[in-house]
């Protein structure tokens, strides 16, 4: 950067001394082609600071949106939390009682439902015949299944529990 | 606010925390167990117990609606058959030491005897199946039951299939 080019700097900006100022006056006066660069560098500046404005505006119309849109997702998210919490301390307040009362509780499998404990098979005598005793499933009741060797016109047919 | 939930979920979690540490109930001790002597048995000296007789066979899918909710006949071996009709559906009225019997599709005969009425209501039942042609009838299986209880004998040939015989203790 040239001297004068400084000296044009520092004297825009105010960077100056007084008598500083008062030289560069007295030069600015004296010659017309640093009144010529000054009234340059002024308009340049102007020209900066005009599109700057512009700019900042533009900014402004552009970041405040979002800004409102991050401030919106904030209070959303914070007010989930605040019914999740909700959520959480009423089902805590209503468990204790759900216990007391069937309505309240999780539906049982069909199977539960009907499933009453089941009878018990004391005594087994099958004789001569093959008989297991087992439950089925998630079934209480017992049963007793029969090999039957008696004569059937399916000869293909299972005896046995497998 | 969020302190004022938190402190009323610790406030909910209480009953849980004081409950763990209280003292358990005992179960009530099993009139068998107990020092007291038996009750005497109730008045009622009479059962019915309802016999269902099902066919199933490997024919086409299908489940008899008559035969009711019977989440077994999917499971273990009876899965294996994908038809279940309902033959027949009797109630026997039995009194203590009486018995009945019951004509089987196959030929046979089933008697079902009453042994006796226990204490806490339930019923110890005989069942028998007589053997192919044969008239005596040898004890198959003795079984205690209470009402709404059932049990199931199955696994005799019949008809390219089985019979399945359902036993339930209605009252």
């Amino acid at each position: 950067m040239k001297p004068q080019t400084k000296r044009l700097l520092r004297y825009l900006d105010r960077e100056m001394t007084a008598e500083e100022a008062e030289a560069f006056e007295k030069n600015l006066a004296e010659s017309p082609e640093l009144a010529r660069e000054l009234y340059e560098m002024q308009r340049v500046g102007a020209m900066v600071r005009a599109f700057a404005a512009a700019a900042e505006a533009r900014a402004g119309s552009l970041v405040e949106p979002t800004l409102l849109r991050v401030k919106d997702a904030e209070r959303k998210r914070s007010r989930q939390a605040t019914v999740g919490y909700a959520l959480a301390a009423a089902l805590l307040i209503v468990l204790p009682w759900s216990r007391h009362a069937p309505e309240l509780s999780l539906p049982r499998p069909p199977s539960e439902l009907i499933a009453a404990p089941g009878a018990a098979i004391e005594r087994l005598d099958a004789a001569d015949t093959r008989a297991q005793v087992f439950v089925v499933g998630s079934s209480s009741t017992p049963v007793v299944w029969l090999a039957d060797d008696a004569p059937d016109d399916d000869a293909s047919e299972q005896q046995g529990p497998g | 606010m969020r302190r004022l939930l938190f402190v009323l979920a610790l406030g909910a979690a209480w009953p849980f925390a004081s409950s763990a540490s209280a003292k358990p109930k005992l179960a009530p001790a099993p009139a068998a167990l107990s020092a007291k002597p038996s009750e005497a048995p109730p008045d009622k000296l009479e059962t019915v117990v309802e016999v269902s007789v099902l066919h199933a066979t490997h024919e086409q899918k299908d489940v008899d609606p008559r035969i009711g909710n019977m989440p077994e006949l999917g499971q273990g071996p009876f899965a294996k058959y994908s038809s279940y009709q309902l033959l027949s559906r009797s109630q026997l009225k039995l009194s203590r030491g009486g018995k009945r019997q019951l004509k089987l599709p196959n030929g046979r005969a089933l008697q079902t005897r009453l042994e006796d009425i226990l204490p806490d209501g339930s019923s110890r039942l005989v069942a028998s199946i007589n053997r192919p042609d044969a008239s005596d009838f040898l004890p198959l299986l003795e079984v205690k039951a209470r009402p709404g209880q059932a049990f199931i004998v199955a696994g005799q040939s019949y008809k390219h299939g089985i019979l399945v015989l359902v036993f339930k203790v209605l009252r």
